[in-house]
């Protein structure tokens, strides 16, 4: 009874994961793709993916201006890692697939520095980017469900 | 490049910037500043009521300085240092016998030096490190064997993405881990079933039979 309850409150993180998702056509990737320099939200919106995949990311960490604020340059991890995940045909369909119930709490304070900065979500990112902002809904989502859903199963403390 | 945020100076901001004395803060937040952190320096020793540091997002090279933190009596005693340029395990002494948790993904750790000194460690997060070796696992053993339940976090070492399967149950890549740390409950996010235990342990029967 109890579980029933904590995935209900799951369920409109849930939802709106999978909203996020449906809002984004290949057709969009493959613009992207076809972009050589994306605007610099869209790199970070990507590298708050590779951190929820756990992928690997360069270092060390640097940080420049965008619009008067500070945010986390994720330039380098663009260019290789990234570019190879949106090379992925099935990319949209494996995050669709992506095994939330393995999300750690380090994993979601590793992707706090991206949610944090003031143009990351639906609204700034798609003025920048178009579609793929849903993305930044997807991250957050991500986040939201982890936390709620580690009440289900208390027996897991992560 | 900007000078480095310095550990005193992030504690300071904390402060002003929530209004609290940061030695009364069970959990004292110091991730993803500004420029970077590169250096852990003696202020962290303040921090005597802290039970879940964390220090990731940083550019730290070293672990130092964590001799004052071995007062940590309370919840779950978390050290975070995720996302740093960290190689080798080292100057955990003053919180070795409390550690609980050592979240640490995302750095260039090859070698699990020292690590058998954290007696009370249950939880070790080391995603996208550099450890190459199954070897290297032995030395959990012994934690493992202390605490009863044991989870690692290994994706993206060399050990993880050298197998094409290793996520998945029973592949070769997490017997291989379940041999060397038998008391794993969790590894990689996912649990370990009975079968894989299992055949982990007649493996280990086998070799130790040849």
């Amino acid at each position: 009874e109890d579980a029933e309850r904590d995935l209900a409150a799951a369920k409109p993180a849930l939802d709106a994961a999978v909203e996020a998702l449906n809002s984004i056509s290949a057709k969009d990737i493959g613009a992207l793709k076809a972009l050589k320099n994306p605007p610099d939200v869209v790199k970070r919106i990507f590298d708050a993916v590779l951190v929820l995949r756990q992928f690997p990311m360069s270092s060390p960490v640097t940080w420049h201006d965008v619009k008067g604020a500070m945010v986390i340059n994720g330039s380098d991890n663009y260019k290789d890692v990234t570019m190879k995940m949106m090379g992925d045909t099935q990319f949209l369909g494996k995050l669709m697939a992506f095994p939330k119930e393995q999300i750690n709490d380090e994993t979601c304070e590793l992707l706090e520095p991206y949610l944090q900065a003031p143009d990351f979500n639906f609204e700034m990112a798609q003025k920048a980017s178009g579609s793929v902002a849903g993305l930044c809904n997807w991250c957050e989502a991500m986040k939201t469900y982890h936390f709620v859903a580690k009440v289900v199963d208390p027996k897991i403390i992560m | 490049m900007a000078k480095a945020t310095t550990c005193k100076d992030a504690i300071k901001a904390l402060e002003a910037e929530k209004g609290v004395v940061a030695a009364e803060q069970e959990k004292v937040l110091l991730f993803a500043k500004v420029p970077p952190i590169e250096k852990m320096d003696g202020s962290l020793s303040t921090l005597k009521a802290c039970a879940h540091l964390s220090l990731s997002t940083n550019n730290i090279e070293k672990i130092s300085a964590l001799s004052g933190l071995d007062n940590l009596k309370i919840l779950r005693r978390v050290l975070l240092l995720g996302k740093n340029l960290i190689k080798k395990i080292e100057n955990l002494d003053g919180v070795a016998a409390t550690l609980e948790e050592l979240w640490i993904s995302y750095n260039n750790i090859e070698k699990l030096t020292n690590i058998d000194k954290l007696t009370n460690l249950r939880v070790l997060y080391m995603s996208n490190n550099k450890v190459a070796d199954f070897k290297e696992l032995e030395k959990l053993s012994s934690l493992a064997n202390l605490s009863g339940a044991f989870q690692l976090l290994l994706v993206g070492n060399p050990v993880y993405t050298a197998s094409e399967d290793a996520q998945s149950l029973g592949s070769e890549y997490r017997i291989e881990v379940l041999k060397r740390v038998p008391q794993l409950v969790k590894l990689d996010g996912v649990p370990v079933d009975v079968d894989e235990k299992e055949k982990a342990k007649e493996m280990l029967a086998e070799e130790a039979a040849a």
